[in-house]
């Protein structure tokens, strides 16, 4: 290991002249827009090392290995969310309006019998399970149901799809935000460890961090929406205003936006402190200085790639769960987004519905869980996955 | 590079600003309404709405034939023609063709004035895309409504009530069938149903009408019937172990159990190889409909072979390979002969069919001649007169009142929108989700929906109101905008923000605001009760332990808890809007809907009140003599409560009756509410549970006194809220203990409500102590108001009494006209008629009132701010048509002006509202 790092460091300093300019914090923009510019480079290089790597046989395996794991935690999951969907009370006023039809339907979904006598029972639990399985496989119209409250005879993964846009949106913006803010506040505590912006820095942190997202919601909310009336309290209707990319509806949402965000940039902010205050004080950060590197260089091209190894599994984390929403955010600001959804199939006894965003988010989580631990071994090759040793 | 970076973070800021400064879309609209829902429909078809927010959007884009408007003088209402260009016409009877009557009257030849209307269509009427609305678009609507296939949630409109279209129930039944009891539909002249389909099926799992017309219970089986028989080993007792057995042999046999929750009782069963040993819990509990052919033909057991059905020899014996034979159904039939003969109370017993009575049989809903659209009861003579042939006659004001809700869609696009289910029946996606999914031909018309959002309603260029001169001054708002805020917190501040034109307020919001000038109440014609499960077995089945719930059935109990609550603090605590009120029927329900009289105005109805707390003023019990009740006092004497509490729990003490109240028992009442964490049932049940216990408290600090119990022992209260979104499912099951009932009806029509109580095969009543009993039930009622009560034309049932009222040809004051005027010459005798029937329903509400099983505690309104922006017709409340609806609203400002005004006042009017 420590001859990789040497290797490394030998190669940058071939490749690269230092910079005969001193370290400038008005210089800081453009080192960042370089670093992101390397980093995408050295991520492929990364892939590309990962893939070609001698233990890449066995780290394939620990991949193929979490996968079925996966599916397997997956179906677990999806069996029991099933059998306490299904044991939930139905009745016909759960949806169809008439008895007889609902009945039909039910029998139709495989989820009730027609006895012999012409009355109707629920069907054991494991045959509906069944009947779920083979409709779903043999490419059947609605296995996954129909909506009979919020939006009436609509599929769940119509209904779905029209509320992604709202939630992915939100929390894209909220990213983009939070990542280059977090980070950049995080180096900033950590390059003043222990000096009165640290000190004053932690404290909003550990605020963010400590309070839930919904106290200040309310509060901007309030403060912004309805007592200083600088920005929309609640968000609009996207299509009522032009799109989900128009300027009114992005005014709309930036409250939703800001309450997601600082929750992140605390957590990232946190993170990256702790991670670059060990960094910043190992051998191989003096060694760097005393090979010629200034302070700035040093942070941004050593200390901080190192520093990320912890961080960068977060951000692919929050990367895949763009596309969950946040229930209480979503509710407050009245964004129509999936958050919304799963609170009203509840509210409304919509069950199929209720079951599908379940199991959506079950999968979202289940994906970003074994996406963020591959990305370990892409990050830092130090990592072995799957190693028996 | 450096002047981009900070170039780049300027403009990056810039572009924020700019964004968040950037307003929404302004429409052009000069008069905007802005308001708002819980929760967005997710239907609006006029055929199967079911809520109130179902009916939202139609409620603008839709129009009835008649409309019921607010009067000249806005005191009243009265009716003018909207989609119809005049009043509709009786046809005379003379004039129906024989074909006419053979098609509708099925050749009755019984038509009489007031069955058959022509009404003349609005020649202008047109569909928001300009496209004529005729006749035949009102016959088609009415086929896609009654269409069977469809199985449309309205359908009933059209065949029960007032407006009774002919061969309507029939269109929507034929082809369905239910089980039903064979007694209920007896046909004695042919010894069965005339529907039947010839399946006939035992069930001694389930109560019927012949069980109950032995028993007088409808709650009790035909297993309690058969195994109650004397045990002297006499033929009858022999006939009805063998059919207890039969049936017990085919319940065990038939089913895998091994899912059921009773699995262990059937492992019982199982163990020992006995179907005798099945009981009376599992074949209650199982309550299958068995086909009686099963008795020759067999059927498939739990194991998929083919088994034939048991049972015992003789009941001297125990079950055993010698004591059993296959059962046939021959042997079935001669056992019922027997079972039937031997409890002979009921009036066909003798007959030779008779052994079939307790049987239950498939009827067909409807089974004539298959019946065409051209069948259905309505017609159009041309493209702009309908034809209505009705089964009931109609008085004209009757129908004016039936004809203000329209079933009129877009055949075309409804057809198109339609889907066939996997279950084989027919749905419609017309009038949900999207704009194009709907065609509007109201006032206003639908132009964008966005599902758990906004949705956008604008003028209707194409309605013919706007040009026709008849709506001058009426329809103002130019665009209604209804956005979708789940949290009402949000919807408030939005309303004082300026943004919202109306807001309903909770209970805390009342304190702030109910003083404000621009709060209104909207009155419902809903009584908000307490509905008490009376039932002492079932109530003794939802105890345990040290808990009591039996003393729920005793009357003194009840009438002190009702006494306890003083309704005007309560509708103050714990609603928005609603009034203190002790009676089943509010201000809302007419007595005479020419006049708009309220029930509530009229002598009978004021005379309920004394009929129920006419000797309840004192503070000692006397009921006799004893002072009235002020009405001031809503019903409310806590000192008389804590005496009645205290007589209930003495009489339960003192029983004999296993699971009565015995000292150191907890009286635990579970309280079933749809929503647990709603403000307004938390302050509720806040509020009663506080009451209770005090109540309760000094009750049992008196029985210590009077040494009824131990000084040491004691009785303990506890009142527990439990959520239950299907609680009326429940309480017809009689699984509660306490719910709220919150009935209501149609306000033209009080005595329609009255089978809520009354009607003994009415399923979803409330009170299940009182449920199946309203036909044995009597009660006296001076019906002719002279007094004394004549016993032998005064007293009947609740359930005679109510069907007299609802239907009956005494009671029916229609048949001298609907607006009779003082100078008519059937004026006299119509105002007997109508004294009589108010006399009976003024009886019916206090007989139901003075069981106390049903105690009402409010009549339902609803509080809510309107905005400074609009003002409504009349600040006064009116039956039928409220402050005059959309109609008649008048705009303040203009949107740009509001907006001014808002800004003005820093977008902040919560100050302003209180005043």
């Amino acid at each position: 290991m420590k001859s990789a790092l040497k290797m490394e460091l030998t190669n940058q300093n071939l490749q690269e002249t230092p910079n005969p300019e001193s370290p400038n914090p008005r210089n800081t923009f453009r080192r960042v827009v370089d670093f992101c510019k390397k980093g995408i480079i050295r991520v492929g290089k990364a892939i590309g090392h990962f893939f070609t790597r001698k233990d890449v046989k066995s780290t394939l395996a620990y991949i193929g290995k979490r996968l079925i794991l996966m599916v397997f935690t997956f179906l677990v999951i999806f069996f029991i969310c099933f059998v306490l969907v299904r044991l939930l009370p139905i009745s016909v006023d759960t949806g169809m309006k008439d008895q007889e039809v609902f009945y039909k339907q039910m029998v139709a979904q495989g989820r009730y019998v027609q006895n012999a006598d012409g009355s109707y029972s629920p069907m054991p639990i494991m045959q509906q399970l069944g009947n779920f399985i083979v409709n779903l496989f043999s490419g059947g119209s609605n296995p996954w149901g129909f909506s009979y409250h919020i939006e009436w005879l609509a599929s769940p993964d119509q209904i779905m799809a029209r509320q992604l846009p709202p939630t992915v949106l939100i929390n894209v913006y909220s990213m983009i935000i939070s990542i280059p803010l977090g980070l950049g506040l995080g180096t900033f505590m950590a390059l003043k460890k222990n000096k009165w912006e640290d000190h004053v820095l932690n404290v909003l942190v550990m605020l963010f961090i400590s309070v839930p997202s919904f106290i200040y919601a309310f509060l901007l909310q309030y403060l912004f929406g309805y007592v200083w009336n600088v920005l929309r309290p609640t968000a609009e209707s996207a299509n009522a205003v032009g799109g989900y990319f128009s300027g009114a509806y992005f005014a709309s949402i930036i409250l939703p936006i800001l309450s997601m965000t600082f929750g992140s940039i605390a957590g990232y902010a946190r993170y990256t402190r702790a991670e670059l205050t060990e960094v910043l004080t190992s051998d191989f950060m003096l060694l760097a200085r005393t090979k010629g590197l200034t302070r700035a260089q040093a942070t941004v091209r050593h200390a901080f790639r190192n520093s990320m190894v912890p961080i960068f599994p977060m951000i692919l984390g929050e990367v895949i769960s763009v596309l969950s929403g946040s229930m209480i955010i979503e509710n407050i600001f009245q964004v129509n987004g999936v958050g919304g959804l799963y609170l009203q199939s509840i509210q409304t006894r919509d069950f199929d519905v209720f079951q599908y965003v379940s199991m959506f988010y079950i999968l979202i989580g289940l994906v970003g869980t074994l996406v963020v631990d591959i990305s370990y071994g892409l990050v830092d090759p130090r990592i072995r996955m799957g190693s028996k040793k | 590079m450096k002047k981009n970076a900070w170039k780049f973070g300027i403009a990056s800021v810039g572009a924020i600003l700019v964004l968040a400064g950037c307003k929404p879309t302004q429409s052009s609209a000069n008069y905007t309404y802005n308001t708002s829902l819980s929760s967005s429909p997710s239907t609006w078809n006029v055929h199967n709405w079911q809520t109130s927010d179902e009916s939202y959007i139609n409620s603008f884009t839709e129009i009835g034939l008649y409309d019921c408007i607010l009067n000249e003088t806005k005191n009243g209402y009265t009716f003018v023609p909207e989609m119809a260009a005049d009043m509709p016409v009786s046809v005379d009877p003379g004039d129906i063709t024989d074909e006419e009557i053979e098609r509708y009257y099925a050749g009755s030849g019984n038509v009489v004035t007031g069955m058959v209307w022509d009404i003349p269509l609005n020649k202008n009427a047109k569909w928001e895309d300009g496209v004529a609305i005729k006749a035949s678009d009102y016959v088609d609507s009415m086929e896609l409504q009654l269409n069977s296939e469809y199985a449309n949630f309205r359908a009933d409109s059209y065949f029960t009530g007032n407006f009774i279209l002919a061969n309507a129930e029939n269109y929507y039944k034929q082809g369905r069938s239910t089980i039903e009891s064979l007694y209920k539909y007896l046909d004695e002249s042919i010894g069965d149903v005339k529907n039947s389909t010839g399946v006939y099926y035992l069930n001694i799992g389930k109560g019927s009408a012949y069980t109950q017309a032995i028993s007088s219970s409808a709650d009790t089986t035909l297993y309690t019937l058969l195994n109650q028989l004397p045990a002297s080993g006499s033929a009858a007792k022999l006939a009805a172990d063998r059919i207890i057995t039969a049936y017990s042999y085919y319940l065990w046999k038939s089913s895998d159990h091994t899912t059921s929750k009773n699995y262990t009782s059937w492992l019982n069963v199982n163990d020992k190889n006995d179907p005798t040993q099945v009981g009376q819990t599992l074949i209650e509990g199982d309550n299958v409909d068995m086909d009686i052919e099963i008795f020759n033909n067999g059927f498939k057991n739990a194991a998929g072979e083919t088994d034939y059905v048991k049972t015992i020899k003789s009941n001297k014996e125990s079950w055993s390979d010698s004591n059993s034979e296959r059962y046939t159904r021959d042997m079935f039939e001669a056992d019922m002969k027997t079972f039937v003969a031997s409890v002979d109370r009921v009036a066909p017993a003798s007959k030779s069919w008779a052994w079939k009575l307790p049987l239950f049989t498939a009827v067909f809903t409807y089974e004539g001649d298959p019946l065409s659209k051209d069948d259905l009861g309505i017609k159009a003579i041309d493209d702009y007169t309908l034809r209505i042939y009705l089964a009931k006659s109609i008085t004209p004001l009757n129908l004016r009142f039936s004809l203000t809700g329209n079933w009129l869609v877009n055949v075309d696009l409804y057809r198109k929108l339609t889907v066939t289910l996997a279950s084989g029946a027919k749905a419609t996606t017309y009038a949900t989700s999207k704009v194009e999914n709907y065609r509007s031909y109201g006032p206003y018309k639908l132009t964008y929906f966005e599902a758990g959002k906004q949705f956008e309603i604008k003028r209707n260029d194409q309605w013919y109101g706007y040009s026709d001169g008849k709506h001058e001054g009426q329809f103002q708002m130019d665009e209604i905008v209804t956005k979708i805020y789940s949290d009402h917190t949000t919807a408030l501040q939005e309303f004082m923000a300026g943004r919202l034109d109306d807001i309903d307020l909770t209970v805390s919001d009342v304190r702030t605001y109910g003083a404000s000038s621009r709060c209104q109440t909207t009155y419902e014609s809903y009584t908000q009760k307490i509905s008490f499960n009376s039932d002492y077995a079932k109530l003794k089945q939802l105890q345990g332990g040290k808990e009591n719930k039996t003393i729920l059935s005793n009357k003194n109990f009840r009438k002190g808890l009702s006494l306890s609550l003083n309704r005007t603090e309560f509708a103050s605590q714990a609603t928005s809007g609603s009034k203190g009120f002790t009676g089943l029927l509010n201000d809302l329900y007419l007595a005479n809907n020419a006049t708009g009289e309220s029930y509530r105005a009229t002598a009978q109805g004021k005379s309920v009140y004394g009929m129920v707390y006419g000797h309840l003023g004192g503070n000692t019990i006397d009921e006799e003599n004893g002072a009235a009740l002020a009405e001031s006092q809503v019903g409310y004497n806590r000192a008389l409560a804590i005496e009645y509490v205290t007589q209930g729990m003495k009489e339960e003490l003192q029983s004999t009756r296993d699971g009565h109240l015995a000292a150191g028992n907890t009286i635990s009442i579970e309280f079933r509410v749809y929503d647990d964490a709603s403000e307004n049932t938390i302050a509720a049940y806040n509020y009663i549970n506080r009451t209770w216990t005090a109540i309760i408290q000094s009750a049992v600090q008196k029985l210590k006194d009077q040494r009824v119990f131990g000084a040491n022992d004691d009785i303990g209260f506890q009142l527990s809220m439990a959520k239950d979104m299907d609680y009326y499912t429940t309480a017809k099951n009689g699984g509660y203990n306490i719910i709220f009932s919150i009935w209501g009806g149609a306000a033209v029509n009080p005595y329609g409500l009255m089978q809520v109580y009354c009607d003994n095969t009415f399923e979803s009543c409330c009170e299940y102590g009182f449920k199946g009993h309203q036909a044995e039930t009597m009660l006296g009622i001076d019906a002719n108001g002279d007094g004394t009560i004549d016993t032998t034309s005064e007293v009947k049932s609740f359930d005679a009494w109510y069907r007299a009222v609802d239907s009956g040809d005494e009671y029916n004051e229609a048949k001298y006209g609907d607006e009779v005027a003082t100078t008519d010459p059937n004026y006299e005798a119509w105002y007997e008629t109508h004294n009589k029937k108010l006399n009976v329903l003024a009886g019916l509400e206090a007989g139901i009132l003075n069981r106390f099983e049903a105690v009402p505690l409010a009549a339902r309104g609803t509080s809510s701010l309107l905005g400074f922006k609009v003002e409504n017709a009349t600040n006064t409340y009116v039956s039928l048509v409220g402050y005059g609806g959309i109609r008649f609203m008048k705009f303040n400002f203009t949107n740009t002006a509001w907006s001014d005004y808002c800004k003005q006042n820093n977008n902040n009017l919560s100050t302003l509202y209180q005043n």
